[in-house]
């Protein structure tokens, strides 16, 4: 049995119970297994079982008064995994849900998505069971504080810098952020996600879809094609999407669809910057839906009910280039063959495994270039880390630089993902050097330090 | 062709005198005593029979009947009381099914009063039965009582029918008065005939036809009363016993025979109306009501709650109350709408089970062009130079809306009306708004409606109530501060420790019509009353998505109702304090600014200011609980609400109802003892959505077991293959699905729920959570809130099953006798059947049912 195997056993039977967790160390580890061969020192030194073992697990109680006076408690996690390539990084995620066992696996996975954007950052998770809905501004803010009255300790710009998640936005952050500067009594880059104001980044919103097409740029290189003249398919409509229109334009391709939950729209002229920008109030200011966009401008077809994938299925539509923006899976196989039948030679995922493993299949047998959401859509990652530098530079970068140095993580997260792939065995496969890429730099890290 | 063959009324003398009858012929008496019409009948009908004619009595009136039952004499009870449509088409039928050449004898038109109360509707009834009987060569008997009816509906009935006899008993001597008879004529046969010993002598000299035609006369203009309908008679009797200060007892028999006459039928109501409303009340609605008949469920709610609230000494309504000066337009005025454009035939046609659609399309657009009866015309624009230039709403006010039982609501037409330009213009859009609403009776979905429910033959009167829209002008804008619907009992309870009494509220900013209708991608304020500032969603980002993006207004400039993005209006300059309904959203403008738009503010509605700091909260709920008590059942209320300067609220009633139920119109009355076997779940509490009783044809469930199983990816697949079959699931009503998974719907994380997304779920019916061990997990169910809004805008019911629960059953082997369809719907995912289960239980009798009184819900064959 391999060592990547009896390490998914180990922790099957030392953690029972932690379905999630077990679940991504399976996942994970065994795309792995290549690198076992290649690096008997990693096996030497225990650090597959290393690994998947966090440096500390905090649990704390967090007490807090609601607004009827009432003393209410709710329980704190802080999951430092690995912090063996820079401090440890990953959000805060406030949901009735939260137990040990969903932030250890996000955690996990965490370590090598943040790894793999080349910046030094560990992997960590956190959160609490506690539930903002429903709740008022001021139980919200008092939760948020007595959270921060224990983590405070665990935490620090050079230690552990949490972000937001689910159940931790602007607000959160900012009654997080406000309270540990006053227990602290320094002002300094221990969160991300913070508003402008205060220690933000520009283009957070922006990261993630320009983040996107320049992996793709990079991926079209290998093929030596670029976005000029290039028709591209994307689904979605909300940020990550609306940033990827307006980056293909800048980088002379054409973007012809877009979805949400109610429909799609198919504009063969091109979504450009004009339409680009009334997408952008359409969805962010006025929240309307995208076939708003059809009765706006007169040659663009509507198809109510279907999604992006759905409607280049039926119609035939051809395309360059697939950006999924939408929804997990969103893409099957039936959507793959059909884009594959329709011209379509890369594929790249902005949200989060849009592409089912039979799409993933389709994809990888017919030589399309596959860039899964891992690597692709690290630039949201990737800006948090950004962040960070510009917090310990004392510093506020401008757009461009920050956009600058944006392209040049993408395009560091593209070399690492193909050099590895091709390292260990599977040359081209994005998905395999993904996960090796950002374990190879950890575990190299890790077996600098020793047994520590 | 009208074919000349004779026939006889049984009496040679008077044959002589008409020339005999002729089929086809209709034969009115009008007499002072039935008996005198009887003594006519009978010859009538013996004749037939000797002739063997087929002879057929219909029998309806309360007066002793003219014929016994014997062979050859066929007839049929009727029930007036089913009101006009019924009634007449029951008599329409029978006719088409008896065939031509028949004989019939009908009881007195005029006892038809004491259910209908309105001359209008006889002389209606009569239009358009007589000429059917005309073209079928029947020969039938009428009789009106002399002095009951106006002039006006003699003169129809003079116009309609073929032969007219006015009738005398003088001492019991027999005069008869020929007053029309069709293509007939000779000298003498107008002049009075004097019926002795078979003979039929006419009085042809000067004395006696002077004294006789001198009696008839005087016996035939009794008072100026002739010249009203005997409705209009009716109020003014019971007008005299007001201003005679008569006694409470012949006061309250008044009223109720006005309440049987003009509020409704239904008995609930009718019992709450009469402890409330007087006959001062009720002759105060007669003021302001266009036409006769019926004012409609809708209106009924209305003053019925504003009297309700008015009564309640604890409760100071008249000082926070908007007052309302409302009309009514009759129920009658739509049957003679109907009846006068000629469309009688064309809507018995619709009342065939093969006519029920076809023909409603063709008198949808009939109806959209038919003219009104001058009088009534008259009256409304009365009512029209009265509202002026204020804009009024006008809405539909059926018999069966907004009472026990009936969920009308929506299913037909309100229409607002800006109301403005010239009176003419005016005059012109209200007409066209009313025939708007009529024909909205021939709407598919209302039809459909009424099929489903067995409601298709039922009487549909359709009346209108015509309401000045509450608010205020700012600048060309016209619309209240704040609308909305409360309803008593928080069916939405989306937190365990909410109390579902305290009740509940939808509001939003501008016209109603966003709170009440459900619109896509847009959500009112959901209020919980026992926690106003609570709310089912956290974060800024989720208050801006589950908030109103749109607002409905007048436009008085173009004359209409509009929905305008509440970002262009912020950015008016209106006069209007945003801070009493809404926070600043600084995110928002901030992004405008680098979209560089025009627009500079951008707010969200939280009515946040409203419900903490003023007294609206309170006094909405005490409105609530105060008409709750006296429906002594859970209500639904719509109202607006307008602050003055200081804050102070005055609250404008619009509707009441009791609390509305899904599906069936009839009280959900749960089933009492079923066999543990049959039953699929069960449950105290723990539901939302209100009444149910749904039958459920198609029912999706995803195994727990197995599901917890899968890898993250295929636990997305699962998610979505759902959305496809909820796609092919577009038309929600004909296919009840309900769907029942593990943990939470919509959750992001997958090892808790199913990670779909609402598009992928709303076209389904039910939506039931199970709680399962996933572990050392229990995931806690989300009780709908990743969907809450949508939910309660799609109005998908929702089902917590905590099966660790004492009083939560859910019977999972109650699967195992069916087969999985997943293949059959979605061919591509085989791999799934263990997971994925789809049970097509169409011939199962299987239905949810559940009452919120008794907080209890079930589901299984349970019908």
């Amino acid at each position: 049995m391999s060592v990547v195997k009896e390490v998914i056993e180990k922790v099957r039977r030392k953690d029972a119970g932690q379905t999630e967790f077990i679940q991504a160390v399976k996942e994970v580890l065994e795309t792995l297994e290549p690198t076992e061969k290649k690096h008997p020192e990693f096996v030497k030194a225990k650090i597959y079982e290393r690994i998947v073992e966090p440096e500390r697990m905090i649990i704390f109680k967090v007490p807090w008064i609601d607004d009827s006076g009432e003393v209410q408690v709710n329980r704190g996690f802080r999951v430092q995994f690995n912090n063996a390539i820079g401090p440890y990084k990953g959000g805060l995620r406030l949901h009735p849900s939260v137990n040990l066992s969903i932030i250890k696996f996000l955690g996990f996975e965490q370590i090598f998505k943040n790894s793999l954007t080349t910046l030094p950052m560990g992997g960590a998770k956190g959160g609490s069971d506690f539930d903002p809905k429903g709740k008022t501004d001021n139980e919200v803010m008092r939760f948020c504080q007595a959270f921060m009255r224990e983590l405070y300790r665990h935490i620090g710009p050079d230690t552990d810098v949490p972000a937001g998640d689910i159940g931790v936005g602007g607000r959160e952050i900012g009654y997080m952020y406000g309270y540990y500067k006053k227990i602290v009594n320094a002002h300094e880059g221990v969160l991300t996600g913070k508003g402008i104001e205060y220690g933000g980044s520009l283009i957070r919103p922006e990261a993630t879809g320009y983040g996107l097409v320049y992996f793709v740029a990079e991926m079209l290189a290998t093929r030596k094609k670029d976005f000029k003249g290039k028709v591209v398919a994307i689904s979605g409509a909300g940020n990550v999407a609306q940033y990827a229109v307006e980056k293909v334009n800048q980088l002379g391709g054409k973007v012809i669809t877009l979805c949400d939950s109610g429909a799609a729209i198919v504009d063969e002229e091109g979504i450009d910057n004009n339409k680009c920008n009334y997408i952008m109030e359409l969805k962010n200011v006025k929240r309307g839906r995208i076939k708003e966009y059809s009765s706006k401008y007169k040659k663009v077809q509507c198809f109510e009910g279907k999604s992006v994938w759905d409607v280049i299925k039926e119609k035939g539509i051809k395309v360059d280039i697939a950006l999924p923006c939408a929804t997990q899976n969103e893409i099957d196989k039936e959507h793959a063959e059909a884009l594959v039948k329709n011209g379509c030679y890369c594929v790249a995922e902005g949200a989060n495994m849009p592409c089912n493993l039979d799409a993933i299949k389709v994809f990888q047998s017919n030589n399309v270039l596959y860039g899964p959401a891992k690597a692709a859509n690290a630039g949201g990652v990737a800006t948090s880390g950004l962040e960070m530098s510009q917090n310990s530079l004392r510093l506020s970068w401008t757009r461009e630089e920050v956009d600058k140095r944006l392209l040049e993580i993408m395009k560091s997260i593209h070399s690492s993902c193909l050099e590895a792939a091709e390292t260990y065995g599977n040359k081209g496969d994005y998905l395999a050097g993904a996960n090796i890429a950002g374990f190879i730099k950890v575990a190299k890290a890790m077996i600098s330090y020793g047994i520590v | 062709m009208v074919q000349f063959n004779n026939a006889s009324s049984g009496l040679k003398g008077l044959d002589d005198v008409i020339h005999g009858l002729r089929k086809g012929d209709n034969v009115v008496w009008q007499v002072d005593d039935i008996r005198d019409y009887k003594h006519f009948v009978i010859p009538f009908v013996i004749e037939a029979i000797k002739s063997k004619k087929k002879i057929i009595y219909m029998r309806f009136a309360e007066h002793e009947p003219l014929l016994e039952p014997q062979s050859n004499l066929k007839i049929y009870k009727l029930d007036a009381y089913n009101g006009f449509e019924s009634f007449s088409s029951q008599i329409h039928k029978i006719i088409k099914n008896e065939g031509k050449d028949v004989y019939y004898v009908f009881d007195c038109l005029s006892y038809l009063l004491s259910a209908w109360a309105t001359d209008i509707m006889i002389g209606n009834f009569f239009i358009i039965t007589c000429p059917y009987l005309f073209e079928l060569n029947t020969v039938a008997y009428f009789s009106i009582l002399r002095n009951n009816h106006s002039f006006k509906t003699i003169a129809r009935i003079r116009e309609t029918t073929q032969v007219l006899f006015d009738l005398y008993n003088l001492n019991g001597d027999y005069y008869i008065h020929p007053l029309k008879v069709w293509n007939r004529y000779s000298p003498t046969m107008f002049l009075p005939h004097f019926y002795n010993s078979n003979l039929f002598k006419p009085v042809t000299n000067s004395l006696d036809s002077s004294k006789i035609l001198s009696y008839i006369y005087k016996k035939g203009s009794e008072n100026t009363k002739r010249n009203l309908d005997y409705w209009d008679r009716l109020f003014l009797e019971a007008e005299e016993l007001v201003k005679l200060s008569s006694s409470k007892v012949a006061k309250k028999r008044m009223a109720n025979h006005l309440s049987r006459i003009m509020i409704g039928r239904e008995d609930k109501m009718l019992d709450l109306v009469k402890d409330f409303i007087s006959l001062e009340d009720l002759l105060q609605i007669k003021t302001r009501l266009i036409g006769t008949g019926y004012i409609g469920g809708k209106t009924v709610g209305m003053l019925l709650a504003r009297k309700i609230l008015s009564s309640d000494k604890r409760f100071n309504w008249e000082d926070i109350s908007e007052q309302h000066d409302s009309f009514y337009i009759g129920s009658d005025v739509f049957y003679t709408y109907i009846v006068q454009n000629g469309w009688w035939k064309l809507w018995m046609e619709h009342k065939t089970e093969e006519g029920y659609f076809s023909a409603a399309v063709i008198l949808k657009e009939k109806m959209l062009n038919g003219l009104f009866p001058d009088e009534i015309k008259e009256q409304l624009q009365v009512m029209i130079e009265y509202y002026g230039q204020s804009p009024i709403i006008i809405r539909s006010s059926s018999l069966l809306e907004d009472s026990f039982g009936n969920a009308f609501a929506g299913k037909y037409e309100s229409i607002f009306n800006a109301n403005q330009g010239t009176f003419e213009q005016r005059y012109s859009n209200f007409e066209n708004a009313v025939r708007y609403i009529f024909s909205s009776t021939m709407n598919e979905s209302a039809l459909t409606y009424r099929l489903q429910r067995g409601l298709s033959r039922e009487d549909e009167q359709m009346a209108i109530l015509v309401q000045r829209v509450s608010g205020s002008y700012h600048k060309n804008y016209f619309f209240p501060d704040l609308a909305g619907v409360g309803i008593s009992h928080n069916i939405f309870s989306w937190k365990e420790n909410m109390n579902p009494e305290a009740g509940m509220l939808r509001l939003v900013f501008g016209l109603g019509t966003r709170a009440v209708n459900r619109v896509e991608n847009d959500y009112p304020r959901i209020v919980a009353l026992d926690s106003p500032l609570t709310r089912p969603v956290s974060g800024i980002e989720d208050i801006r998505k589950y908030s109103q993006h749109y607002i409905d207004l007048l436009n008085l400039n173009e004359n209409n109702l509009q929905t305008i993005p509440l970002i262009k209006i912020v950015n008016e300059n209106l006069d209007f304090n945003f801070d009493l309904i809404g926070i600043r959203d600084n995110e928002t403008a901030a992004r405008m600014h680098e979209l560089k738009m025009k627009e500079k503010e951008s707010w969200i509605i939280t009515f946040d200011e409203i419900l903490s700091k003023t007294a609206f909260a309170d006094i909405i709920q005490k409105i609530l609980k105060i008409l709750e008590a006296s429906y002594k059942y859970p209500v639904e209320i719509e109202f607006t609400g307008n602050f003055s300067k200081d804050k102070v609220i005055k609250i404008n009633l619009l509707q009441c109802r009791p609390i509305q139920m899904k599906q069936k119109g009839k009280k959900v009355e749960m089933p009492a003892q079923i066999r543990k076997e049959k039953i699929l779940f069960e449950s105290k509490g723990f539901f939302m959505g209100g009444n149910i009783s749904q039958i459920i044809k198609l029912i999706i469930y995803v195994d727990p077991k197995n599901y917890i199983k899968l890898s993250l990816s295929e636990k997305y697949d699962i998610a979505r293959i759902i959305g496809k079959i909820n796609k092919k699931n577009q038309y929600k009503e004909k296919t009840s699905v309900m769907i029942i998974g593990p943990g939470r719907w919509g959750t992001t994380t997958p090892s808790l729920g199913i990670p779909v997304n609402f598009a992928e779920i709303n076209n389904f019916t039910v939506m039931t959570e199970i709680s399962y061990k996933s572990g050392d997990m229990t995931p806690e169910l989300s009780f709908g809130t990743h969907f809450f809004q949508d939910l309660v805008e799609t109005n998908i019911f929702y089902v917590a099953l905590f099966t660790e629960k004492e009083n939560v059953y859910f019977n999972e082997k109650w699967f195992k006798p069916l087969k999985n369809s997943l293949v059959k719907i979605v061919p591509e995912n085989e791999k799934y059947q263990d997971v994925l289960k789809v049970y097509d239980v169409s011939d199962k009798h299987v239905k949810i049912m559940a009452d919120i009184l008794s907080q209890k819900v079930i589901c299984g064959n349970i019908y």
